[in-house]
């Protein structure tokens, strides 16, 4: 057999990770894609807001929310898929969400160091009172496969009162900030809330290897 | 988004999830035996459990590849492979050779008193780094660490005096001589006898990420000074150690005065997955049923309904790389027959399925039934409620609750399915570049074998495939490797000589029948060329129940030794004038301790016609991680055996979702240690029960519950 035999048979197999339909390893494949429609512009390139306009979203029958990492320049658009009492999930079209008990993160997926499940009832009271202290539970994914859950003091107070403008529209909102610490990691959130409990925007961390997520309602 | 964080989690790999731990207290470093140790000598301390370090270390004369595996919190094992330049004097050839250790750590180290361990080195090897120890370690302060101990054999080549076991048994006080044979068994009437040395050393950690470590060895090198190829001006030496990162460590050192050592190890902690939760892609949520439908006690259960379920079912969850083999639906409850392609937790899949079936079902099911299948046939079955999934979504301890609510037990029958039209026969094919290694021979560390390999899978049903697979080697040097004769058939021996002939090599082409034959018991016929070297027929049985850790199977074949050009027909022998033909087979038991051990023994007829039995022991984590040894005596005799008197070995099992980061069930296998010899042997056959059903089982799906709600 000749070099040129040879490496045209190489090059038959030039998808290195093998063709035909036993070989076919999708990636990212998540059910979750497959239901999701409407959202323009693809995650992980500019910020999609300058795509959007209080118009469109005025017509849009979509619940959208914007969350980015702040380590990064990642930012996604997301709409809401899942609607479980409080707990409401929104999720962005790589596979991403992000799910927020009255504001505040209870759970991620796909972000590689995921919250699987939190308790925040004490810090959406302690929120909603204007400052107080409570007990945060937080379940994380070790890299074992097991659960480990986390409890986190935390101190809620009041800070100035902030005008924020998201897409052509303001609120007046309280900046109210969440003081946190377990045996391993402290961090600090910051909720911008309206005077009915309703955060619009927020910063809120999410685990060591993730760090802080940024959130708008739009 | 994931693309970043990808880029991240490869960066910041293990620095945020050991971090705390790690810059507080001095680290076990690599000593260039791969050991837990300071220079030449070791130490008494033990690695964190589990993991371990793939070290390269040496200088000018010798260079060591060493694996080392914390086996459990006090046992340290050591594989090593090592070159020894200029091995009978100047300018002769190098000598490739193997050895293994073990270390027990028989005190832990407490407030007053230091860690105690005792050692073999080079315990099973031809013997040329044989030397046993005892040694003692001591914290001092923070960063301080000081090590003495007693060495014997080669580590007490230099400054040896009599030996003080002498007290107990004059007998300890001679050595006898080597009685290395055909290598690879226990130097037992050797161990710690003969004149003993004193060695010691101290580490001192001079910043967070260096070490200074020097050593007072008992190591003179005789040998290798008499050939005049390594010559000591000491015995002391020392050097340092830089680990920025707790995943690797680097070595410089100045050896007894006039040679300069380098070392390098790759750290591993089995348990500390660089993206702890994987950028898996978020699962469907829970759609919540209204108060006012959950009271609904029918749906409009009718033919027409029922597929139009399956259907939609099917194809939301193919998207999700899970297979839909059939649902049974009931007025209240359903039970869903499933393959899990894509995930390597089978919890994870169960409640994926589980969230898309609250988005599709109508109100009135309540209890989902799920049915893991493998190759063809349901191996369990777990329970759980609709009402549970909508309460306990995204909620604190929430993956312990459901698992407290759920019920794992036997599959069902297989009445009453609606089949998915993706359950007819099928034929898949694929083509992929493959990569042989053939590790650790006696005269060279790798060889390779590449080219095409095409594989084909006719599924007549779930349960029945026939698959084959052929090759076309493109280059590599693995058919030179050098296996040396025994005075038994050649049943593994040859295998270099199998497919030598280039061309297109018939790998494998074989119908495998799956079943469950009755409760409990799972079975297993395959028929054709089995593997590249035998052709024939075999059967197994396994009896497993869904919740025990204990299992017996049994397996029986006929076989015969297929012809080294890998085609269709069988291999003549001038001296059997004919072919090779065998009946082998095995009982075996298999027993999961569920804390990370599982252990297997066989017993039975290998394929050289030898009997005997086969004891392997696995340290296994959740997450997929396996570190197996094993080893096979059979009543050939050491001496008719040949290299390594009897079959053994270690094998590395190591779960691609791990590290990428994205979902997988493939693994990567590294056999570590064994020879292709003919004592032994066993079929190699794809798709064994035990393997094939335990994932489903209870052990397995509890370790990996945390992945439910994944």
């Amino acid at each position: 057999m000749t070099h040129l035999a040879r490496y045209l048979l190489l090059m038959l197999c030039a998808c290195l990770a093998g063709c035909g339909p036993l070989e076919s390893e999708n990636m990212f494949r998540g059910g979750l894609q497959a239901v999701m429609t409407g959202v323009s512009g693809s995650p992980d390139t500019a910020d999609p807001r300058a795509g959007l306009s209080r118009d469109a979203l005025e017509q849009s029958d979509l619940e959208l929310a914007l969350f980015a990492v702040v380590a990064s320049d990642a930012i996604a658009t997301t709409q809401l898929v899942g609607d479980n009492g409080h707990r409401r999930t929104w999720a962005a079209m790589d596979g991403v969400s992000v799910t927020l008990d009255r504001g505040v993160i209870v759970a991620t997926r796909g972000l590689g160091d995921d919250i699987m499940g939190s308790d925040v009832s004490e810090v959406v009271h302690a929120l909603r009172q204007r400052g107080g202290s409570a007990t945060r539970l937080v379940d994380f994914l070790d890299g074992n496969d097991q659960i480990v859950r986390r409890a986190y003091i935390c101190d809620i107070s009041a800070g100035a009162d902030e005008t924020v403008t998201i897409i052509g529209r303001s609120y007046r909102t309280t900046v109210m900030t969440e003081q946190c610490r377990s045996a391993t990691d402290s961090f600090e959130n910051t909720y911008w809330m309206d005077r009915n409990g309703g955060v619009w925007q927020s910063r809120q961390w999410v685990s060591p290897l993730v760090g802080f997520l940024d959130h708008q309602q739009l | 988004m994931i693309a970043w964080l990808k880029r991240l989690a490869a960066f910041a790999t293990g620095v945020c999830v050991s971090a705390g731990a790690w810059a507080e207290e001095l680290p076990v470093g690599y000593s260039l035996y791969g050991t837990p140790g300071l220079i030449d000598m070791p130490s008494a301390m033990a690695l964190p459990d589990g993991q371990f370090g793939v070290t390269l270390g040496g200088f000018a004369n010798q260079q060591r590849g060493s694996f080392t595996f914390q086996i459990s919190p006090r046992l340290t094992g050591t594989f090593r492979y090592s070159r020894f330049a200029d091995f009978t004097g100047p300018d002769t050839d190098d000598l490739f050779d193997r050895s293994f250790d073990l270390q027990y750590q028989i005190l832990t180290e407490g407030p007053a008193r230091p860690a105690v361990a005792v050692g073999l080195r080079d315990f099973l090897g031809t013997g040329l780094y044989t030397g046993e120890y005892i040694v003692a370690t001591k914290s001092v302060g923070s960063n301080v660490r000081v090590t003495g101990g007693l060495g014997w054999g080669r580590l007490a080549s230099n400054g040896g005096f009599t030996n003080p076991l002498g007290l107990i048994d004059d007998r300890f006080e001679v050595r006898p001589a080597a009685n290395v044979g055909s290598g690879g068994t226990p130097a037992f009437e050797q161990f710690f006898r003969g004149d003993a040395a004193v060695f010691g050393g101290v580490e001192w950690q001079i910043r967070d990420d260096v070490t200074f470590v020097a050593e007072y060895s008992s190591d003179a090198y005789t040998r290798e000074s008499g050939l005049g190829v390594v010559s000591q001006d000491g015995p002391v030496s020392f050097g340092v150690r830089y680990r920025p990162r707790p995943t690797y460590e680097l070595g410089a050192y100045l050896l007894h005065g006039n040679e300069i050592g380098f070392s390098a190890t790759l750290i591993t902690d089995p348990g500390a997955r660089p993206a702890p939760s994987g950028f898996d892609a978020a699962p469907i949520p829970v759609a919540v049923r209204a108060a006012d439908v959950r009271a609904a006690q029918t749906w409009d259960q009718t033919p027409q309904n029922e597929q139009i379920l399956l259907t939609g079912i099917a194809a939301a969850l193919e998207l999700d790389g899970i297979v839909i083999h059939g649902i049974d639906f009931g007025p209240r409850s359903i039970r869903v027959r499933y393959s899990n392609e894509t995930y390597r937790a089978e919890a994870q899949a169960i409640g994926h399925i589980a969230r898309a079936l609250t988005v599709a079902l109508p109100p009135a099911i309540e209890t989902f039934t799920f049915e893991p299948m493998r190759r063809g046939i349901p191996v369990s079955s777990v329970t759980l409620q609709r009402a549970d999934l909508e309460e306990l979504e995204n909620t604190s301890d929430a993956a312990w609750h459901m698992l407290a609510r759920s019920e794992i037990g036997e599959a069902g029958d297989d009445a009453g399915f609606v089949i998915a039209p993706s359950t007819a026969a099928s034929f898949e094919w694929g083509i992929v570049p493959y990569v042989e290694l053939a590790l650790f021979d006696g005269n060279s560390p790798i060889r390779t074998d590449y080219g095409v390999e095409a594989r084909a899978r006719y599924e007549i049903r779930p349960n029945i495939v026939l698959s084959g697979s052929v090759r076309y080697s493109l280059g590599g040097d693995i058919a030179q490797g050098a296996i040396s004769p025994s005075t038994l058939h050649p049943v593994r021996r040859n295998a270099s000589l199998y497919g030598a002939s280039g061309g297109i090599l018939l790998e494998d082409l074989a119908l495998h029948w799956y079943g469950r034959p009755g409760e409990n018991l799972y079975s297993r016929v395959s028929a054709g060329y089995l593997e590249q070297m035998f052709a024939g027929v075999s059967g197994e049985i396994l009896w497993k129940p869904v919740g025990s850790r204990f299992a017996l199977g049994g397996e029986l074949s006929y076989v015969a030794q297929r012809s080294y050009d890998m085609g269709f027909g069988l291999q003549n022998f001038a001296n059997l004038g004919g072919s090779y033909q065998v009946l082998t087979g095995h009982v075996s038991a298999y027993y999961d301790f569920a804390n990370g051990y599982s252990g297997r023994v066989d017993v039975g007829r290998y394929l050289a016609g030898d009997w005997g039995a086969t004891v392997a022991i696995n340290r296994e984590f959740s997450n997929g991680w396996r570190l197996g040894a094993y080893a096979t005596l059979t009543d050939v005799p050491f001496a008719d055996f040949g290299e390594g008197s009897f079959d053994k070995g270690v094998l590395l099992t190591i779960p691609l979702d791990w590290g990428t980061g994205s979902p997988s069930r493939q693994q990567a296998n590294v056999n570590l240690s064994s020879l292709l010899r003919d004592g032994g042997a066993r079929l190699n056959i794809d798709g064994r029960l035990y393997d094939t059903i335990r994932d489903g089982h209870s052990t397995r799906l509890e370790d990996s519950w945390g992945r439910f709600w994944r």
